[in-house]
Order: structure tokens, then C-alpha cells, then sequence
């Protein structure tokens, strides 16, 4: 008996925190390949958009995988499994030539590629640095549906674990998150003891989330320049300020969707100030970005209404739908995905013209439920590739 | 893996020690102190810019174990470990309001249930379970934070008695971090007493 109660203390005592196996960095100069091909022209690019069936390559991208380019990226998404590509490339005498890489991001393997099309070949023929051959068939152009549905990365495009070589809400992640497929994103905010905003997921600072050995603990604890002199994210980005990351999406992105997740009830006055600040700077600029509050539980919905702008302010709101009927500022109703599809209470929200978000929403079977079952108008997930081509491949 | 390996190394040990006759045994309650300087190893920066891995602190350490009249004794250990300095110069990009002087310390109080095994002079144990990681940030304010974290110790001393209930030695004890990539060496004096025999 004493045996066995000393072998489960030890067991609990040792039990220790399982580390994620590294993935290959997957380094490719995608600026050089542009500066050596010549830029294609709209058509060009046009033709390369579409639905490919898979040749070759099946191992890594299943059967099917849909291309679509991203400002000067062309990106490949599958759907058989979380994969994507991003590739750079232009034309080259009578061919297209692309070159990047490409990862299967539950797995972390990976690996760079080059793929060229010659003439007017509908087929994309390439080569892994692991020796793999790939040929991929264009067959039809992409689905579109109208409008289009809003595909959410979660932190800002992907968690940590994704192992992606970026930090979960980092400006970093949230620029890659439309090369993974995203066309909007939410992102977590905590507020530091001095009433700083920052774009931030957990309750306290530990080695899953920031480097410095000096910052441990609650985020509230710690004021934003103890923050940013002491710690960083695990990347090495700087941890972001609520402000300085919206305005970074409205400058240096192309995301239509930006989702606020409120995590501490106190802190909403400071985020409808800069929710409303930058919506400004993006109707300044004439940028199509909704900035939406989203409001998690009922401490902070109780908080947003007791704020004075509470009445002319968007929200997203993530209980009931009933409360989400009943006022008229609430722009989105999100509730969790697991409480099945709401298909009676989406007709009657878009009847108010107010969209449907679910969320998180990573398993293939019921991402397919929820794009072909429903009129889900948006699915927040930490595999945006992974929505955006389920999607695509619509008829 | 290595933890896995020390759990089954030290589950080896105690099973045939618990094997054995169990009359005319001397059971006692033993308590152990020791201090002495820190050498640190950080497998990350301790702030963005860091270049140096190492820092020196000091620190001591308590434990009590009871030992059953066999080789192998069980306890707890507690103790607290200075295990890191810095001042940081400042950054104006940080301080828009003037220049100030940037201090942090980082300590570490652990709270472990502790094995060991020993013959008559040597003894070697294993300390397991949370260490209190504690932080202070000073510049023109202070800011603590503070986090659990599980931790291992590995100790290991020779002793020799300098009375009925005294001993005293030379001791080496390793802290280890693996989640905060912190290596720590204390090479240290250890002063043994045998606060009750039954």
C-alpha cells in the first residue's frame, strides 16, 4: 500500500510539462524568386486562382487543394488535412515559375518547393526539397459565395501550438494570418496594472506565451513598461498594445473582420475607446474593417452596458440569442459550436440583418456541417486554411 | 525523459529498501540547513538584449525527512534561492518620460517533497514538486509577480559527525527549471541534526 502511495507521488511530483517536438524551419527567399521572374499580369494571376486536383503530391495535400492568391502571394489550401502553402514567382520567358513552402501544420512537417506552368498548361509541376514530385490540375474556379463568409483566425491567426514560427497574437501572426487563409481575425486583450490595453490571451505571464525570466505571474500585476522592457513573446515579437495592433490592421492589412475577445470585465471603457479609434482611422482611410467588441460573459456584457457608449457601439455577443435579438447594436451572435446548428434563431438574426459566427471550430467533419449545413456567415477556428478551402471547393 | 528515468531510478531504490526486516529498527526525524552562493544558467534571455546566460545569487535551504530505520528517508524541503540580478539601462522607446534607472530580481522559494538514500556518510536525494518563482521590477515604480512552477533538486553530501546529534559536510545541490530553462549549482555546507530517534 505504502508502495503504491509512494509511487503515484512520484509519478505527480515528476509529471512535468509535455514540450511540443520542434518543427524544420522552412526558409525560402520569396523576395528573390520576385525579383527575378518578371510580375504576372492580372490575367495571369487570374488563371491561376481556381480548384487543382491533385496529381501528384497526394502524401502531403490529399486530392484536392484550392490556389488563391493573397496580394502578391499565391497560397495553396487543402482539405483533406490542415496544410498550406505560400509561394512567390512571376513569369519567366514562356513559363510561370512559384517557389515557397508548404506545412502540414498538425504535424509540423513541412517542406519548400517549386512548382512552373508552362504556356497555357492548366497543371502546376514541381519538385520538395524532400524529392517529392507534385503536379497539381487546375480544374474550375474557386466557389464565391455572396457574401462572402467571414473565415476568423483564433489569436490572431493561430495558437502557439500551431508551431506556425510566429507568436499567437503577435502583429506578426496577425499579418500571416490572411497567407493562412484567414479573412479576419480575433484577437485577446488584458489589461497591465497601469490600465494599458494589450493584445494578450492568458491570465499570467509563463514560458508557454513569453521569454524573460523577470516577467511571471498575472498580467495585472505588471505595468505595460515593465511589460515591453522586461518580456517578449516567444518569437521574439514585442507584446502588442491594443492600439498599436489595430493600427497596424489597418495599415498593413487586408483583413475585413476584427474580433475583440474582452477578457477582463474592468477593461471595457479602454477597449470601446480604442475600438472607436481605429474604426475612425479605417473610415479615414477608406478601409472595409468592422472592429466588433466581443462580448464573452455576462460580467462584461453588464460592464459594456454600464459604459455611456454602450448604445452606438458594435458587439458580438456569445450567450444567448434572445439578448442578441433584443438589441439593436449587436452586430454578431456567436455561440460555441458544440451547441449544435442554431438554424431557427439564424434566420430570425438575419432577418435583423445581424450575422452568425461560431467558434472554435477545428474538426473537419463538422466544419463541413456548419459551411454546407447552415447559413453560418462565419466560423472562427485556428485552421483558417483549412475553412477557407472547404469553402472553395463549393459548388 | 529525464524525469521519467529519475522516477524509475529512484522508485528502484526504495522498493528493496522497504523489503527489509522491520524489528528492532530506530526510527528518527532528521532536519538538514545549508547555504551558499548560486550559479545560474539561463537557457533564454532574462530580458530582450540579454547576452550574459549566467547569474550569481545565494541561497539556503531546510529539510526534515523521516527515516524508518533503512536506508531510504522521505521529507520535505524548503528554502529560498536569490537566483538572478539585472539592471537594465534605459530604453527611451520604453521610457518616454525621461530616463530611468531598471532593476529586476528573481528568487525562488521551493515547496518539494524530497527522497533520499544514504549510506553512513553519503547521501544523495531527489526534491520534487512546485518552486514558488517570485519576480520584482524596480524603476520608478515596483511590480511583483509571482507563479508556481514544478521543479526538480538533486542533492548530494558527505557528512561527518561532530557530535551524538550533529553533522556537518560538504554538499552540492543542482536546481532545475526545465520549463523556465534554468540550471542552478549551489556548492554548499550542510549541517545534519537528529531531532528525535524512536
Amino acid at each position: 500500500m505504502m508502495q503504491r502511495a509512494l509511487i503515484i507521488l512520484l509519478l505527480l511530483c515528476t509529471a512535468c510539462v509535455s514540450e511540443l517536438a520542434p518543427v524544420p524551419e522552412l526558409q525560402y527567399d520569396l523576395e528573390h524568386l520576385e525579383s527575378t521572374t518578371t510580375p504576372l499580369t492580372e490575367q495571369q494571376r487570374a488563371a491561376l486562382d481556381g480548384v487543382y486536383v491533385v496529381e501528384q503530391g497526394k502524401g502531403a495535400f490529399g486530392d484536392t487543394v484550392v490556389g488563391r492568391w493573397i496580394n502578391d502571394r499565391f497560397c495553396l489550401y487543402a482539405i483533406h488535412d490542415v496544410v498550406f502553402a505560400e509561394l512567390a514567382g512571376g513569369a519567366r520567358q514562356d513559363s510561370i515559375i512559384l517557389g515557397g513552402y508548404y506545412r502540414i501544420v498538425r504535424s509540423g512537417r513541412g517542406a519548400t518547393f517549386g512548382f512552373g506552368m508552362k504556356g497555357d498548361d492548366q497543371t502546376l509541376d514541381g519538385t520538395t526539397s524532400d524529392g517529392e514530385r507534385l503536379s497539381f490540375r487546375r480544374v474550375r474556379d474557386a466557389y464565391q459565395s455572396p457574401p462572402p463568409i467571414h473565415v476568423l483566425a483564433h489569436r490572431g491567426g493561430g495558437r502557439n501550438s500551431e508551431r506556425l514560427g510566429v507568436s499567437e497574437n503577435s502583429m506578426a501572426m496577425v499579418r500571416y494570418a490572411s497567407i493562412l487563409g484567414a479573412t479576419g481575425v480575433e484577437i485577446d486583450v488584458k489589461q497591465t496594472r497601469d490600465g494599458e490595453i494589450i493584445v494578450f490571451h492568458d491570465d499570467t505571464f509563463s514560458p508557454r506565451t513569453v521569454v524573460g525570466a523577470y516577467l511571471l505571474g498575472r498580467v495585472d500585476a505588471f505595468r505595460l513598461t515593465d511589460i515591453k522592457r522586461y518580456g517578449q513573446l516567444i518569437h521574439g515579437e514585442s507584446i502588442p498594445t491594443l492600439d498599436e495592433m489595430l493600427a497596424m490592421i489597418v495599415d498593413s492589412t487586408q483583413l475585413s473582420f476584427v474580433w475583440i475577445d474582452v477578457k477582463d470585465a474592468h477593461s471595457v471603457d479602454r477597449i470601446i475607446k480604442a475600438q472607436q479609434q481605429a474604426s475612425e482611422y479605417a473610415r479615414a482611410l477608406g478601409r472595409t474593417l468592422e472592429i466588433i467588441i466581443g462580448i464573452p460573459t455576462s460580467d462584461v456584457f453588464t460592464a459594456f452596458l454600464r459604459s455611456p457608449q454602450a448604445n452606438n457601439i458594435p458587439f458580438l455577443y456569445e450567450l444567448d440569442a434572445e439578448t442578441a435579438l433584443a438589441y439593436p447594436n449587436c452586430r454578431v451572435w456567436a455561440p460555441r459550436w458544440t451547441n449544435g446548428i442554431p438554424s431557427s434563431q439564424i434566420d430570425a438574426l438575419h432577418a435583423q440583418g445581424k450575422l452568425v459566427f461560431t467558434w472554435t471550430l477545428d474538426v473537419r467533419d463538422y466544419i463541413a456541417d456548419f459551411l454546407y449545413g447552415s447559413k453560418i456567415d462565419g466560423i472562427l477556428t485556428n485552421y483558417p486554411s483549412l475553412v477557407n478551402a472547404m469553402h472553395s471547393v463549393q459548388y | 525523459m529525464n524525469r521519467a528515468l529519475l522516477t524509475i531510478v529512484a522508485m528502484l531504490a526504495i522498493t528493496p529498501a522497504m523489503a527489509q526486516d522491520t524489528t528492532d529498527l530506530v526510527y528518527s526525524i532528521e532536519a538538514s540547513a545549508s547555504v551558499s552562493p548560486i550559479v545560474s544558467m539561463f537557457q533564454e534571455p532574462r530580458y530582450p538584449g540579454a547576452t550574459d546566460e549566467l547569474s550569481y545569487g545565494y541561497g539556503g535551504f531546510v529539510q526534515v525527512q523521516w527515516r524508518p530505520g533503512r536506508l531510504v528517508a522521505f521529507g520535505i524541503m524548503t528554502g529560498w534561492a536569490f537566483l538572478a540580478h539585472d539592471e537594465l539601462p534605459s530604453n527611451p522607446t520604453i521610457d518616454d518620460e525621461g530616463p530611468v534607472t531598471a532593476s529586476a530580481t528573481l528568487t525562488a522559494i521551493p515547496l518539494q517533497v524530497f527522497v533520499s538514500m544514504r549510506s553512513e556518510h553519503f547521501k544523495a536525494g531527489l526534491g520534487m514538486g512546485p518552486y514558488l518563482m517570485m519576480s520584482q521590477l524596480e524603476s520608478d515604480d515596483v511590480s511583483k509577480g509571482s507563479r508556481f512552477e514544478l521543479g526538480l533538486t538533486f542533492v548530494s553530501s558527505y557528512v561527518f559527525p561532530i557530535s551524538s546529534t550533529l553533522k556537518i559536510g560538504p554538499e552540492l545541490r543542482v536546481l532545475y527549471l526545465d520549463y523556465r530553462g534554468i540550471l542552478s549549482i549551489m556548492p554548499s555546507v550542510v549541517l545534519t541534526s537528529t531531532l528525535y530517534e524512536y
